[in-house]
């Protein structure tokens, strides 16, 4: 069955209901999330109300800005664990900029910098040796925890410029927050760029049959270091905003972003095979995420067990996108 | 003669995907009978043998060892029934020592129970004699060179307990000593009572050591015949049946200005001082062994296997291509050996697999304008009279023939100058081919000059205006009009002529 | 022997490193020799983190890898303190059953579920670092029985207890490795899987019990551990996955299987051993340590790559075989 987006338009001619059972159908990955979903609206009152699905909007903004890069990354079969730490260290570089003085644009430009340069160095070991990307980006993860640490001190640190605080805790027109409109806008410029442009069809094809594509004359490793710095720099952008938000850094801010972003895009049906996947449905999985972690609140079961009902998901999840790349 | 045979095979049929690659093809072996396996590439050797062997699972067919019948679901299991393959290419435990190899999973052991290495070495050291190799057995695998491997890879079939030993292509890197040796072990293995299989397309090693042949041609058996009762002539014929020459008639065509100048291109252990000139409609077959360096030459050509040294001149000016795109800016274009792996995504649509060289162009500030990128892939589907329900259907779901025009389409799409294709007709079905020849007749007829990477003979006779024959990384012979034929091919492959 | 012992040398940088960081070391601090309370020390330390990196040896060479092992160490430890009112015997029995059934499970995954090893080990790490949390109530346990802090703990005159234990543990991985149809079948499965496949080895059953193998070594170093602290908290064996692959890659095993050896691993874990201790007495803060660490990680998996790249090409140029 065809995966990616060329189906879709017929869909749309069949009606919305039709679609969705078929896009259900081909992400088998969300029928469990699913089913998980309504146990939920049937096991706690409150879980239906619109106070709190926006709120559950609000929390998984930055994820979700963290699941977009990972999901261009994922898309051509690659991994960045390092986003986690990533993270923290925009906020980091932001705040220590602004406490040497430097104005909203400055600081912003450095955190989103940070993030870049780390990317960067991601991409560049990782395409020149060829090494395994999910260790080499666990070892750059550990050491951004420890510019961290270095940076931070382990004390933590107040944003001192009040205009950047709009970026986490601002609305527009006071009603929907900037940060998620920051995410879904992102999620949504993102698709177009991998359905409608050379660049993101490039993705797709370096992630279904990466020789192909080098035959083909695509620059796969120029390709690849600018997906990596990508997925730095959005780390680095959620990790202004959740700066943003609490008004003060720590060094292991986005603890646990590294995971959750794989889960989430898992979840909306990008494949971690790569070649399979998509912004808009990372958006869904990010939901998704933010539901469950809702729900597992809602129902008071403590962090522990949330862990365990993480792990167990992907594990299914990856299983079941297993089966689906063998047909 | 015994009159059960020791192993049958029969009615054995493979099905795969989109081909079959073996249909109702019977054999029988008595002990102590060395069977030739003959036949092109493609012609389904490979496959019976691969079922013969557990690594398949047969669609249909039975297999018989001693009149009885046996499911040989795995290797695991073909080895304890004592059919022992000797594979092409030398598919061993580099990091391994030989000795290690030789006992693979059966290493002798102590009276702890444990692994006794200094027996194991001796053991295998004394196998090693016997095939005349000297080396020291605690030594890696991967250490040796793949002359002296394919050496170890027979004294482990032959120390194994065997009832049906299977050579495939066993003397390609051994030299003639070593393949004097060999001899001696298949006669040894014949006095046992084991009944061999030996795959080759070295017809003189087949006369000399085998006592019948079957020959095999696009997955069926053509015939079994004793050696006494043949000659070469006649297992060619066998082989190649009808004269494709017959079938498609190449038109002359002129042939005009150079546009691919290749001088003393070298690529470090792989190719040496290769030169040759390619004018404009003219279709250049490059034929040769496996290994020769054909399909390398292609690659350095187009800019994916580096070169240490040489000159590619492209319509008058010359190219360091450091990747594809150099060489498909510059006018190159390349059909691979293996269009899934190398040619096509094969879960994107024909739109897109058509699409994939030129996106550059068919984009405005790098959105693509995907009218007529439509555009462009159903011109080509009208063109190649590529059979498809519509251009989003995903190419996996194409037959061979078609999924190769669609390879051919990307790279037309490109306005190529060269075209270099890599065994334009592999796996692809007899009626198909003709088409594919029709199709790089027409774009020779067009001004595009073509270098055709064969391994089938009468492809690459009836194809070809000159024929250049490599063998290991040079090119030995260009054959032009009535000197181009098989024997004469096969003699500067195979490294007999000078 | 001395052709055999220079083979392995050169073979081998992790010798050459170690040497290059005692003589860094001893030049720089003055104490790393100079009493044998620090090689004590150095002994101690290194004897739980010696399990974990024979772990990921024994998965490395079968050509996998295995991320959980510092989550099975953590839930090890916890389980040996928390059922230790039951009895130590008891308690050490159910954390070494727990890290065999984590390897299980692991081995599963990986071989009739398909799933990578690195995904697949990241999930269960995932869950079991979940279910260690639930079990502890993210609170430290005590342990009950003095008597046990022996093993962890303790010394046979100048040498530590717990490095005995471990040697003793290395000399069965040995065995196993080396002389055993497990251990050879391990090798075949990581070198060329389809040669295997081929030479008729039953490539998901040694797998998966490769997989058990690493889980039973991580356990074994949870034990130890709770054994030598009496007490098991939450921090314990967070980090120690990334190290134990540093240490093995460094001795000698390859992301790409088919290579490993327990004296590499020894080496590997001695090495950075050296290295943290090393830090320590030269008073490195522990900000830095971390950070250099991980730039040792980075570029053992990094090296370990080109290696590989490099030995591609080697095979691929042998087989075109000798050309003038």
């Amino acid at each position: 069955m065809p995966q990616d987006g060329l189906g879709q338009p017929e869909f749309e001619k069949r009606g919305v209901a039709a679609a969705l059972i078929h896009f259900m159908v081909t992400n088998p990955a969300l029928i469990i999330p699913a089913v998980l979903m309504a146990a939920g609206a049937i096991l706690s009152p409150v879980f239906l109300t619109t106070q709190n699905l926006l709120n559950i909007l609000w929390t998984v903004s930055v994820l979700g800005i963290v699941a977009m890069g990972q999901t261009i990354l994922l898309i051509t079969g690659n991994f960045d664990m390092s986003v986690a730490y990533v993270v923290g260290l925009a906020g980091i570089t932001a705040v220590i900029a602004q406490l040497y003085g430097a104005g909203l644009v400055a600081s912003i430009v450095l955190g989103l910098l940070a993030g870049a340069l780390i990317g960067l160095l991601n991409g560049a070991i990782i395409v020149l040796t060829k090494a395994n990307a999910f260790l080499i980006t666990l070892g750059t993860s550990i050491l951004v925890y420890s510019i961290n640490l270095i940076l931070t001190q382990s004390k933590t640190w107040n944003v001192s410029v009040d205009s950047f605080l709009l970026l986490g805790r601002g609305k527009l027109f006071d009603t929907v927050y900037y940060s998620v409109i920051i995410f879904l806008l992102l999620g949504i410029v993102l698709q177009f760029m991998l359905r409608q442009t050379t660049f993101g069809r490039s993705l797709y094809i370096i992630g279904s049959n990466q020789r192909a594509g080098a035959l083909s004359g695509i620059r796969i490793d120029r390709i690849k270091l600018a997906t990596y710095v990508f997925c730095g720099t959005t780390a680095a952008l959620a990790g202004l905003i959740m700066t943003a938000r609490t008004g003060s850094t720590v060094a292991n801010a986005g603890v646990g972003m590294d995971f959750d972003s794989l889960i989430a895009a898992v979840l909306g049906g990008t494949s971690l095979f790569g070649g399979r996947g998509g912004t808009l449905r990372t958006i869904v999985g990010v939901l998704i995420l933010g539901v469950l972690n809702n729900l597992l609140v809602l129902l008071n079961i403590p962090y522990e067990a949330q862990q365990i009902a993480k792990g167990l998901v992907f594990l299914a999840v990856v299983w079941m996108d297993g089966l689906l790349q063998k047909r | 003669m015994q009159e059960t045979p020791l192993l049958e095979m029969r009615n054995m049929t493979k099905v795969f995907p989109g081909v079959r690659a073996l249909n109702q093809v019977s054999i029988a072996l008595q002990a102590g009978e060395v069977r030739a396996l003959v036949g092109e590439n493609g012609a389904g050797k490979s496959t019976l043998i691969k079922i013969l062997s557990g690594v398949y699972q047969p669609s249909e067919g039975e297999i018989f060892l001693d009149g009885k019948l046996e499911a040989v679901h795995d290797p695991a299991y073909a080895l304890k029934l004592g059919i022992i393959p000797v594979h092409q290419e030398v598919n061993l435990e580099p990091y391994l020592s030989i000795a290690e190899n030789i006992f693979i999973g059966r290493q002798p052991r102590n009276r702890f129970h444990l692994i006794d290495y200094r027996r194991m070495n001796e053991d295998a050291a004394r196998w090693l004699a016997e095939l005349g190799v000297a080396t020291d057995p605690s030594v890696p695998l991967g250490m040796i060179s793949i002359a002296e491997r394919q050496m170890v890879a027979i004294a482990r079939a032959v120390s194994l307990d065997a009832r049906v030993v299977i050579f495939d292509e066993p003397t390609s890197s051994l030299s003639l000593r070593e393949t004097e040796r060999l001899f001696t072990v298949i006669r040894r293995l014949k006095e046992k009572n084991i009944a061999v299989i030996y795959i080759s397309h070295r017809l003189e090693e087949i006369f000399r050591v085998c006592n019948s042949l079957t020959v095999m041609r696009d997955g069926a058996l053509v015939a079994t015949k004793t050696v006494a009762g043949v000659n070469t002539d006649d297992v060619i014929r066998m082989m190649i049946g009808r004269d494709l020459k017959d079938l498609y008639q190449k038109s002359a065509t002129p042939v005009g200005r150079p546009v691919l100048e290749v001088t003393d291109l070298t690529v470090e252990g792989i190719l040496n001082d290769i030169s040759f000139t390619l004018h404009s409609g003219e279709i250049v077959g490059i034929s040769g062994l496996v290994g020769a360096g054909r399909t390398e030459l292609a690659r350095a050509i187009f800019g994916d296997l580096p070169y240490q040294a040489g000159r590619i001149v492209v319509d008058g000016k010359t190219i360091q291509p450091q990747c594809p795109d150099d060489c498909i800016r510059a006018g190159i274009g390349l059909v691979p050996e293996d269009r899934k792996e190398q040619g096509l995504v094969l879960a994107m649509p024909v739109v897109h697999n058509i699409s994939m060289t030129i996106l550059g162009k068919l984009a405005r500030l790098g959105i693509i304008r995907g009218r007529k990128e439509a555009q462009v892939a159903e011109e080509f589907v009208r063109r190649l009279a590529i059979k498809t329900p519509s251009i989003k259907q995903p190419v996996q779901f194409l037959s061979g023939g078609n999924q190769q025009r669609v390879v051919v389409a990307k790279w037309l799409a490109t306005n190529p100058k060269v075209l270099l294709v890599d065994e334009p007709t592999r796996g692809i079905d007899v009626g198909a081919k003709s088409e594919i020849y029709a199709l790089l007749n027409q774009l020779a007829g067009q001004g595009v000059a073509i270098l055709m990477i064969s391994s089938e003979l009468p492809e690459i006779l009836a194809m070809s205006d000159r024929i250049l024959v490599m063998h290991q990384g040079r090119i030995k012979a260009e054959l032009v009009g009535k000197t181009a034929n098989e024997e004469t091919i096969m003699r500067f492959a195979t490294g007999q002529a000078a | 022997m001395w052709t055999k012992t220079r083979q392995f040398v050169l073979q081998h940088n992790v010798v050459m490193l170690l040497l290059f960081l005692v003589i860094f070391f001893s030049l720089t601090t003055g104490s790393l020799f100079s009493n044998g309370q620090n090689i004590h020390n150095i002994a101690r330390q290194i004897s739980f983190d010696i399990p974990l990196a024979l772990a990921l040896t024994i998965v490395l060479i079968a050509g996998g890898i295995d991320l959980s092992v510092g989550s099975v160490l953590s839930m090890a430890a916890a389980l040996t303190m928390g059922l230790q009112p039951y009895g130590s015997w008891f308690s050490v029995t159910v954390a070494l059953i727990f890290g065999a059934g984590v390897g299980l499970v692991n081995g599963l995954l990986v071989t009739k579920g398909k799933i990578v090893p690195f995904i697949a080990t990241l999930g269960s790490m995932t869950v079991v670092r979940g279910i260690m949390l639930t079990y502890t109530r993210q609170q430290p346990i005590a342990g009950s029985d003095a008597a046990f802090t022996y093993w962890g703990a303790g010394s046979l005159g100048p040498i530590p207890v717990p490095i005995l234990i471990v040697l003793a543990i290395c000399v069965a991985v040995h065995i196993i490795l080396k002389y055993m149809q497990l251990g050879r079948n391990l090798y075949a499965i990581g070198g060329n899987p389809e040669a295997a496949f081929l030479a008729g080895i039953n490539v998901f059953r040694n797998k998966v019990m490769a997989f058990v193998l690493s889980g039973l070594l991580a356990a074994i170093s949870g034990v130890l551990i709770a054994s030598r602290l009496n007490s098991s908290t939450v921090h314990i064996g967070l980090d120690s996955g990334l190290w134990a692959i540093a240490a093995a890659i460094i001795g000698g095993a390859s992301l790409t299987g088919g290579k490993g050896s327990v004296l590499g691993a020894l080496l590997g874990v001695t090495t950075l051993g050296v290295l943290v201790n090393g830090m320590n007495l030269l008073g490195v803060h522990t900000y830095y340590q971390i950070g250099i660490r991980a730039i040792i990680l980075i570029a053992v998996v990094a090296v370990d790559a080109l290696s590989a790249m490099n030995l591609r090409k080697k095979l691929m140029m042998q087989s075109y075989g000798n050309r003038q």
